[in-house]
């Protein structure tokens, strides 16, 4: 079984599927055999500029895979459905890493940093898939999403950038107050790894959390994580705006 | 567009929300008088209240603000 993690770009358009629901389609056919894995998927913002020619947002979405399919395997599925899904006037991109490939760590996360804050090339995101082997390749349109996808998995290796695609559902939505869980009860629930304070400080395993309406999750310290604030005596979900850091 | 007035001007061929990226109020209230909003996916939403232009498909992302592009 080897690991891998897979990023996307620029597969949407206004009014089409988005480029989140595209990955998380590409991770459930990738792991659809017998001890095959995929992690959350994680939404990485980048730089809005008049020189990138996103739609609205600029964002791009990766996700860890576990698997004993080929490379070639991976491509192919992946590329497929891409090819299928992706929006006629989208540029998508995808990216492709080994992560026992012994790779320039340091590097991938400089690029994903660098992209989040000023306008990089196609060229630039091909020359550093080259020198360090991840594969690179893009789908349609202009191509221009292969820069996102590969910044995408620097982001994801740099371990604090990213909301969680989707939404956590503990039950939260069926009372109007919201329900309260230990930290620990929302860990078992929900599959996160940690539940943190807006400070980075993680929550015993016995604090209480009070879960209202929309629940996010966000990618901090590496692991996945929710986010919570000290709201009126105690632990609350974090809002939309906290969760904009990520 | 005339509708939208109060909250956006138009900036050369950019019609820009007028309070900027952090606003919720104002860009509820734009929300609520616009008949085109239509919301974007739920991960691209910023604002806890669904109906506010920081949320809605027909907004983009500047570097220093927010632009509608339905009147495009």
């Amino acid at each position: 079984m080897k690991s891998w993690l897979i990023c996307i770009d620029d597969t949407d358009d206004i009014g089409t599927k988005g480029t989140g629901e595209i990955a998380q389609e590409i991770a459930e056919i990738l792991s659809g055999d017998e001890h095959e894995s995929c992690s959350f998927i994680t939404r990485h913002q980048l730089y809005v500029h008049p020189d990138i020619p996103y739609t609205s947002h600029n964002s791009a979405m990766c996700f860890y895979l576990e698997t004993n399919k080929s490379l070639a395997m991976i491509e192919q599925l992946a590329i497929a459905h891409l090819l299928e899904e992706s929006a006629p006037a989208s540029d998508p991109g995808l990216a492709i890493l080994a992560c026992d490939s012994g790779f320039d760590r340091e590097a991938l996360i400089h690029f994903g940093l660098e992209a989040k804050g000023q306008v990089k090339t196609k060229q630039d995101a091909y020359d550093l898939a080259m020198r360090l082997g991840v594969s690179l390749s893009e789908h349609g349109g202009t191509g221009q999403g292969v820069i996102g996808a590969l910044a995408g998995i620097g982001l994801r290796l740099y371990g604090q950038d990213g909301r969680v695609k989707g939404q956590i559902d503990l039950g939260q939505e069926l009372y109007e107050e919201g329900v309260e869980l230990t930290v620990e009860e929302v860990l078992t629930r929900s599959g996160l790894d940690i539940v943190v304070d807006l400070s980075g400080q993680q929550l015993k395993s016995t604090e209480v959390i009070h879960l209202t309406k929309k629940v996010k999750a966000v990618y901090c310290q590496h692991q996945f994580a929710l986010l919570v604030y000290r709201h009126e005596g105690r632990w609350c979900n974090a809002l939309k705006r906290q969760l904009k850091e990520y | 567009m005339m509708q939208l007035k109060p909250w956006y001007q138009l900036e050369g061929k950019v019609f820009r929300f007028r309070f900027g990226t952090e606003n919720s109020e104002a860009s509820r209230e734009a929300a609520q008088t616009c008949k085109q909003f239509s919301p974007d996916d739920e991960d691209e939403q910023i604002d806890d209240t669904l109906v506010s232009c920081y949320n809605c498909m027909n907004r983009r992302w500047l570097i220093d603000g927010v632009e509608c592009i339905q009147f495009k």
